[in-house]
């Protein structure tokens, strides 16, 4: 029952590449010969085991030995071929005789092949994780959902449970560290919230103009912006910007301290994360959202003046119907709308970060998926507003 | 590549020379003084207290920082003040395992592995995941190729981090602290794994540790780094620096008493 051909005929094996192929014809054991130049720099490539075992297809039981008399050079690619070489034929039942081998060569697939016991290779295909079929996707996806959405209620419930103890005096939280936040999140940010809220007072002035001054009523462009900013831009501008700029911040902090298990090492002390992490960071935007509403508020104005301004509109009646257009009702609808967007985009950040997974990608998805979540938060919130501020009339 | 390599060069060079080195962090000198040797196909210790600067000292031997003053001579050629392109030719031939693992962890052990030899080597993908799965073999992690570093142990990590580490058959190869968070016994077929992979890839072996049994079990020479001088306390065998050295705070280490 001896399969072998003789040796591959057409192997041009030429000094400097890597050669392994049949030499025993009838004879047992058969014997393969192993020469050449093994280096995994090389480009002639490393044999293939498939192609050789293709060979003794009915080879059962044979016993294998090995020629190394016209080897040159080798490094691990040979060793790598040769525990590729065993663990094929010993699932084809042949026994392959590593005495042959050269004695470092033998030492090291020796090694190789203890430390490999108990766990073979086979097993590790179980955790390839398979597509799966239509239904198993979209059943992945619903359980992978409803798990979020529950994390996501755990987590505002945890959240709330903190605020109470806060209130209560009897949370875990150090303030100072709010300071910190502050000025990350508050005074760092000036910068960005003049040039888009200035940029956006000009957008609205000039769109406004456009239409007014068909109607001589250039000047009614001053009411216009200064109520779009007060009431909604602003506010909007301010979240959108910290979405960008602190939810991010925040999920990547608090991604990266769960990776390096620095959130367990709180927890084992006592120290809920909840407290000591989250809070500080949600107060801290809760405190600076409204100034920085405030502020977008008169860049956008300002934003507005220099475009009215420049088609014969004087700098007086602007203020003046800046003023008429605007009252306190309206600066107060931005102001609680702004603290309501603090909360849930630093909720939105943090809740992210605190649910990141364990690598250096998760901490990525938990900062772009904190963005996505805060800005949705907030249109959705922004529309409630609009809804709930008609409904009571408070205009 | 065993004996029969012919890329070596003559013998008597050292493989790494290391000239007058001074470490810093800014005004804060961590050694000073530092003139020793790294020879051909030898397993070098740098031992030394917690803090002593051991790993600092490594990562300038690796070109990560830049020393104070003084020289690293790689081959015979300058390391330390090396331009960009030769040292990333250099720093190929190096093969190095962090103290912390440092595995990448969107990636899989197995893909871990074959990315150096995936961006160094022409081989197809299919003989890099063999090479890959032989490498985890030789460090006894067969079966854990598909597992992300955050689903295996602390010890596990370590050890696929060395499998990464000899991914390209480095001539030198740097292990901080590798028998730190293992088993007795994985800590021995770890020392074993390491005298082999030195005689069948002619590699040069530099190790910090301070795990006395594996300081013996694997040690041609020992450097000593000393904390309170902040330079070198003794360089020698270590069961000779046990028994002769005239540094007693080298005896001490060596002999795991507490005195001084
Ligand atoms: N990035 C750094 N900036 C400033 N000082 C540092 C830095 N890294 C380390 N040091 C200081 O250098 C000294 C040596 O640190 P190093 O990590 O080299 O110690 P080590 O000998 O490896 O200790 P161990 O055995 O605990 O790993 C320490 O005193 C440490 O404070
Ligand atoms: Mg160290």
């Amino acid at each position: 029952m001896s399969g072998f051909s003789h040796s591959i005929s057409g192997a041009v094996s030429s000094a400097n590449e890597a050669v392994a192929e049949w030499v025993s014809t009838e004879a047992r054991p058969c014997i393969l010969r192993i020469a050449g130049v093994w280096n995994i720099r090389g480009t002639s490539g490393i044999p293939r085991v498939e192609s050789l075992l293709r060979k003794i297809a009915d080879g059962k039981d044979a016993r294998i030995i090995f020629d190394c008399s016209g080897l040159a050079r080798h490094d691990s690619s040979l060793a790598a071929f040769l525990l590729e070489f065993h663990h094929c034929c010993v699932a084809r039942g042949a026994v392959v005789d590593f005495a042959t081998l050269p004695p470092l060569i033998a030492r090291l697939l020796a090694l190789a092949l203890v430390r490999s016991d108990g766990r073979s290779g086979s097993e590790s295909e179980e955790r390839a994780r398979p597509e799966g079929s239509f239904f198993q996707r979209m059943g992945g996806w619903g359980i992978s959902s409803v798990n979020s959405w529950t994390k996501a209620f755990d987590f505002l419930g945890q959240t709330v449970i903190a605020v109470w103890n806060l209130v209560r005096g009897r949370a875990r939280t150090r303030l100072s560290e709010c300071w910190l936040f502050i000025q990350a999140c508050g005074v760092d940010a000036l910068p960005i919230v003049s040039l888009i809220s200035f940029l956006t007072g000009l957008i609205l002035a000039y769109i406004g103009a456009v239409q007014m001054k068909q109607f001589g009523a250039t000047q009614y462009v001053a009411g216009m912006v200064g109520l779009a900013m007060v009431r909604e831009m602003g506010a909007l501008m301010a979240g959108v910007i910290l979405c960008g700029r602190t939810a991010t911040a925040y999920a990547a902090q608090l991604g990266s301290m769960q990776v390096s298990e620095e959130i367990s090492a709180f927890r084992v002390l006592g120290i809920p994360p909840m407290e000591y992490l989250v809070l500080p960071r949600i107060i801290a935007l809760v405190c600076m959202m409204p100034l920085l509403t405030l502020y977008a508020d008169l860049c956008g104005i300002f934003g507005g003046l220099v475009v009215v301004t420049s088609m014969d509109v004087t700098l007086e009646q602007y203020y003046t119907m800046t003023l008429r257009a605007i009252n306190m009702t309206n600066f107060l609808s931005g102001l609680i709308k702004s603290v309501f967007f603090a909360m849930l985009i630093g909720w939105a950040g943090c809740f992210r970060g605190m649910v990141c997974g364990k690598s250096s990608q998760a901490v990525g998805d938990a900062a772009t998926s904190a963005a996505v979540l805060g800005i949705t938060l907030l249109v959705i919130a922004d529309a409630v507003f609009a809804v709930l501020f008609d409904a009571i009339n408070f205009f | 590549m065993a004996s029969t390599s012919s890329t070596f060069s003559p013998a008597d060079k050292p493989h790494v020379a290391v000239h007058a080195l001074k470490l810093a962090y800014g005004e804060n000198v961590i050694l000073r003084d530092l003139t020793f040797d790294i020879r051909r196909n030898e397993v070098f210790v740098i031992m030394g207290g917690s803090g002593c600067g051991k790993s600092t000292l490594l990562r300038h031997l690796i070109g990560l920082q830049q020393p104070a003053s003084g020289e690293i001579f790689f081959d015979g050629a300058i390391f330390s003040s090396a331009d960009a392109s030769e040292r990333t030719a250099l720093l190929r031939r190096f093969g190095v395992m962090y103290q912390s693992g440092a595995l990448w962890t969107s990636l899989t052990l197995a893909e871990n592995v074959a990315l150096p030899l995936r961006e160094y080597t022409p081989l197809p993908d299919k003989d890099i995941a063999m090479l890959a799965r032989y490498k985890l073999a030789l460090v006894g992690l067969s079966g854990y190729e598909d597992y992300y570093p955050s689903e295996i142990s602390g010890g596990m990590v370590k050890r696929a981090s060395l499998a990464r580490a000899m991914a390209l058959d480095p001539e030198v190869l740097f292990l901080d602290e590798p028998g730190a968070g293992l088993d007795p016994v994985t800590s021995r077929l770890l020392d074993d794994l390491i005298l082999q992979l030195r005689d069948s890839l002619g590699a040069t072996v530099v190790i910090v540790t301070h795990e006395l049994a594996s300081i013996f079990a694997v040690a041609d020479r020992a450097l000593f780094l000393d904390a309170t001088t902040r330079t070198i306390g003794a360089l020698g065998e270590p069961n000779e620096l046990r028994d002769h050295s005239e540094n007693p705070r080298v005896r001490s280490f060596l002999n795991r008493k507490a005195s001084l």
